[in-house]
């Protein structure tokens, strides 16, 4: 039985102002949304309505607009640990984006649980905000990194996984959905080896992940869950980083300042509990409004719904784009396997040359290594051009695609 | 067909040409002079080689990969070079740099085929892939004089 409504996508996009312009002379068509999502109307009104009538700074202040505005921040913090199906609003630690989430796992994890010699397990999947944090902490604390092997179809080979893990294994930190390649990988059974097999904190991240598939952070059996509010119809600058209560409990501030102290001394401070423990300063509060509004629009869409229109606009752009002449698609070849993440290259027509053929089109892809070197290295690739889809495309903006991209490949090859 | 498309597609026709039917392609025996220079984001990677006599580039190669513009416009730089002085190069490569900027000064004739990338200026992100191998041929010439 299916139950997951049908988006109504001409109403989705009446919701997006910025998609209604031309390009050129001709119709926008937005396939960058791996890089950055578009923003609905109900997001920019919630940050400006914030703005309007309720800022303040938050906590600690006994007036009615320190007060609106503690309610605000704290009620969105509610709002997304219910949206990701976390237990608690004290599992979700407000960064400046899954960047920021990933560098204070890094960083945290590295002063509570791992030493010299130690290994951290990542992949050749990285975008590089899940690599190079891991790379500083190795080189702060002489810990080993391992590097996961992929598949030549583009997912994370478990063999290679299972051979890394053992009892020097600290931390496994790995993609939910791959920004270069489109996989979503078995997190949750990954998820089950990393307990068989090592104590290790098992890092998910999710910038990628938590804007397309439905959350339940007990099911993908992860310690840390990093995700960005702006890949996800909400705005730039604010994200979230889940944790398990316990592991936030053992972990040791971030930064240091307001807000994450609970006494101080001369000489010394004391800590707050997670989530305030690791959120120094004045935050985002609008950022988190808006956070909070995106989460609002996508639950009353329902993110099944979300995904399975990206399915179908996978699958529709898969069979078209396979059809053009020395085009070749990364990434599993199977819809159901990964998310709206189409990377391609096409022989004779360099990634750069295609994009910017396209973007005279009106078309917005993007082209080079997407933060994510290793995988083109994997692939012996310089670049490729990647098409993404989000819940306000349509299948006539992938026709459009294709025509844009065989259009390129004969301009390219005259 | 407007003036302004025919000057577009002459310089696309020019930039293809030089794409397909590069122009001193591949390593220089005797070369006194070589660099490298790249581009992480899109990929693109340029190396080229010089033979400086009597203060002029004599010979000029380049080899590479990457996007259309920065192959295309690597083989017009070396044909751009030829004959020059090392303080001319170094001119060029600045004067091309500029006129490449949107609502730059223009592209002097001097610059040859590199003329044809004027355009470039249209999309900031592409300048770097135009200017990549211009910059590695000055600094491999500035570093070979000492």
């Amino acid at each position: 039985m299916d139950t997951v409504a049908a988006l109504d996508v001409a109403a989705v996009r009446a919701d997006f102002p910025i998609l209604d312009q031309r390009v050129d002379g001709k119709p926008l068509v937005y396939l960058d949304n791996a890089a950055s999502s578009q923003k609905p109307r109900q997001v920019i009104e919630a940050i400006s309505a914030y703005y309007m009538t309720d800022h303040a700074n938050v906590h600690r202040g006994v007036h009615e607009l320190a007060r609106r505005a503690t309610e605000a921040y704290e009620g969105a913090r509610e709002r997304i640990a219910r949206w990701a199906n976390a237990e608690s609003a004290d599992e979700i630690v407000w960064t400046r984006g899954a960047s920021e989430a990933l560098n204070l796992a890094a960083f945290t994890l590295g002063q509570s649980r791992v030493g010299a010699g130690d290994e951290i397990v990542v992949s050749d999947m990285e975008h590089h905000s899940n690599l190079v944090p891991w790379q500083l902490l190795a080189a702060r604390n002489g810990a080993v990194l391992r590097h996961v092997e992929l598949t030549s179809d583009g997912r994370l080979d478990l063999d290679s996984l299972a051979s890394l893990l053992g009892p020097r294994t600290r931390v496994v930190a790995l993609p939910h959905v791959s920004n270069a390649l489109g996989t979503i990988n078995p997190v949750a059974r990954i998820g089950r080896m990393v307990r068989e097999k090592s104590s290790a904190a098992y890092v998910l991240d999710g910038a990628q992940g938590a804007p397309h598939l439905p959350l339940d952070m007990a099911e993908l059996g992860c310690d840390l869950y990093a995700f960005s509010a702006h890949k996800m119809c909400g705005p730039t600058g604010i994200g979230a980083l889940w944790g398990r209560s316990a592991l936030l409990a053992e972990l040791p501030p971030y930064q240091g300042g307001g807000e994450m102290i609970a006494h101080v001394y001369r000489d010394h401070s004391t800590w707050t509990t997670p989530p305030h423990k690791f959120e120094a300063g004045t935050p985002n509060i609008a950022g988190a409004v808006g956070m909070q509004a995106a989460a609002e629009y996508l639950d009353d869409l329902g993110m099944a719904a979300v995904h399975r229109h990206e399915s179908s606009l996978v699958g529709r752009a898969l069979a078209l784009l396979s059809e053009v002449d020395g085009l070749r698609i990364l990434g599993p070849t199977a819809p159901e396997d990964r998310a709206g993440v189409i990377p391609f290259v096409v022989d004779d027509a360099p990634a750069q040359d295609i994009a910017t053929i396209l973007d005279a089109e009106g078309i917005a892809v993007r082209a080079g290594h997407h933060c994510a070197q290793l995988v083109l290295d994997r692939f012996g690739l310089p670049a490729t051009v990647r098409a993404s889809f989000y819940l306000y495309n349509t299948p006539d903006e992938v026709d459009r695609l294709a025509e844009g991209v065989r259009l390129a490949v004969s301009m390219l090859r005259q | 067909m407007t003036g302004a498309e025919t000057t577009r597609e002459v310089r696309q026709a020019v930039i293809g040409d030089h794409f397909r039917r590069p122009r001193n392609r591949g390593p220089l025996v005797r070369a006194s002079a070589t660099g490298q220079a790249d581009n992480p984001a899109c990929g693109d990677v340029v190396q080229v080689w010089a033979r400086v006599q009597d203060g002029k580039v004599a010979e000029a190669t380049f080899d590479g990969r990457g996007c259309l513009l920065s192959q295309a416009a690597a083989s017009m730089v070396t044909v751009a070079v030829q004959g020059k002085t090392v303080d001319t190069v170094a001119r060029l490569r600045r004067e091309f740099a500029q006129g490449l900027q949107p609502n730059g000064p223009g592209l002097p004739p001097e610059l040859g085929d590199l003329r044809a990338l004027e355009g470039v200026g249209r999309f900031p992100s592409r300048i770097r892939c135009a200017v990549l191998a211009f910059d590695a041929f000055a600094e491999a010439l500035e570093s070979g004089e000492d």
